[in-house]
Parts: structure tokens; C-alpha cells; sequence
């Protein structure tokens, strides 16, 4: 009991500290009209995205005859939150409108780039562990949802730094005339 | 349809996207997407642009 209190504890603070970074970021960030417009059309995107895959999840489930483990849908739940994600982040870095302006390409790049790489590491490491040894059911709740996150993580962090690099290149390309 | 007389205008004024975008406190590619035809800006970022090429509205949004 004191274990389920303590995790909601947690996620309370973690929501809290998100909403005050996102509020700080909005008092620092510009973002123009072009921006502003683009950026809602990725939100929409992204929306109807998650409801794709988590109805894809739910018919699976129920035709599937026995329900799906618990730690592969908390690892299903997991990839459709950080696959929206990328989803809206490239599509917002494809239209000029996931960094506001006067904000430094090259600092989200190399962040994308290390973040993505630390992921990377965590998920092979995860992913041998699986593999290699034998487990049971409590040894999969435990992993299969942190390899799953890894694994997310990854892919979205080395896909946002693929598509802000193709970004770069294109904008150093492209010219006024 | 691509903006031919924002992009003379601009031109004219020896400005660059990056100028005109700076002026009108907007991203460059805002500027690129007007002029080529890619945005349809607002009447206030308009108004703004006209006042940074000392220009009118028709003069540069009218269609001809």
C-alpha cells in the first residue's frame, strides 16, 4: 500500500515539475503564427495517432482470446506515448516549427544525440539480460517494461536528431533566390 | 501562389528573409513560406510587413 502511495506521489511531483518547466518555456520560447498553426496541426496528428494504435491494442486484446500479460501492454503503453511523440516532433522539425524562434539547432541536436545514445546502451544491455537468462513473470514485469521504454526512447531521441540534422542541411541548402 | 512583389519589395530594401523576418519578429522561414506562396499570413504579421517595406497592403497582398 505505502509502495502504490509512494508511486503516486511521484508521478504528482513529476506532473508538476512539467507544467512549471512548460509554463517557463512558454514565457522564453516565441514561437510565430506559421509556427503556432503548424505546431496544432502536429498536436492533431499526433492525437489521432495514439488513438490508432491504442484502438489497434484494444481490438488485439479482444480478439486475441486470453488477455494480453500485464508488462507487455505496460510496454505496448509505453511506445504509443513516446511513438506520439516522435510523431509530432519530426513533423514539427519538418515544417520549421519545433524550435522557436532564435532558439540554437546544434545544442538540441547534440542533446538528441547523447539522450538517444544513453538509450540506446540501456536498451541492448536490457535486451541481453532478457534473453540470456531464465526468467519468470516478476522478472519480465521488471524488465520488459523498462526494455520496452529504452527501446522507445531510443527511437524517438535518434529519429528527432536524424530529422533535425536532414533539417540542417536542408536549410544551408536552400536558398532565398 | 507565389508572392512575387513581397520578394521584389523586399529586394528593393536590400533586406534578406532574415531581415525582413527579424523586422517583423517572425521566423525566417515564415518569410520564405509567404513568399512562396506556402502561408497565408495573418492581416497584423501583413500590416507588419508593409510597415517594415513601406509599403500598402494592396501594393503587396492584393492580387492582381
Amino acid at each position: 500500500m505505502f509502495e502504490k502511495i509512494l508511486a503516486l506521489a511521484i508521478y504528482v511531483v513529476i506532473v508538476v515539475v512539467l507544467w512549471v518547466i512548460v509554463k517557463k518555456r512558454k514565457k522564453d520560447t516565441n514561437f510565430d503564427e506559421m509556427q503556432e498553426k503548424v505546431r496544432a496541426e502536429g498536436y492533431k496528428i499526433a492525437f489521432f495517432s495514439v488513438l490508432a494504435m491504442l484502438t489497434g491494442i484494444i481490438i488485439y486484446d479482444v480478439i486475441a482470446g486470453e488477455a494480453l500479460p500485464q508488462y507487455v501492454l505496460s510496454g505496448l503503453l509505453i511506445v504509443v506515448v513516446m511513438l506520439s511523440f516522435t510523431i509530432w516532433g519530426i513533423y514539427c522539425i519538418r515544417h520549421d516549427s519545433f524550435f522557436g524562434i532564435g532558439q540554437d539547432w546544434k545544442t538540441y541536436l547534440c542533446i538528441c544525440i547523447v539522450v538517444g545514445a544513453i538509450h540506446c546502451s540501456s536498451f541492448v544491455s536490457e535486451f541481453v539480460r532478457i534473453i540470456s537468462t531464465e526468467h519468470d513473470e516478476a522478472f519480465m514485469h521488471l524488465f520488459f517494461a523498462k526494455a520496452a521504454s529504452s527501446a522507445a526512447m531510443t527511437v524517438t531521441f535518434l529519429s528527432m536528431a536524424v530529422a533535425i540534422a536532414i533539417k540542417m542541411i536542408a536549410s544551408k541548402k536552400e536558398s532565398e533566390d | 501562389m507565389k508572392n512575387l512583389k513581397l520578394k521584389s519589395a523586399r529586394a528593393a530594401k536590400d533586406l534578406s528573409q532574415e531581415d525582413l523576418a527579424r523586422i517583423c519578429e517572425v521566423s525566417r522561414q515564415t518569410i520564405s513560406a509567404i513568399e512562396k506562396g506556402d502561408y497565408n499570413p495573418t492581416i497584423k504579421l501583413c500590416i507588419s510587413i508593409c510597415k517594415a517595406l513601406d509599403k500598402s497592403l494592396d501594393e503587396l497582398f492584393w492580387e492582381d
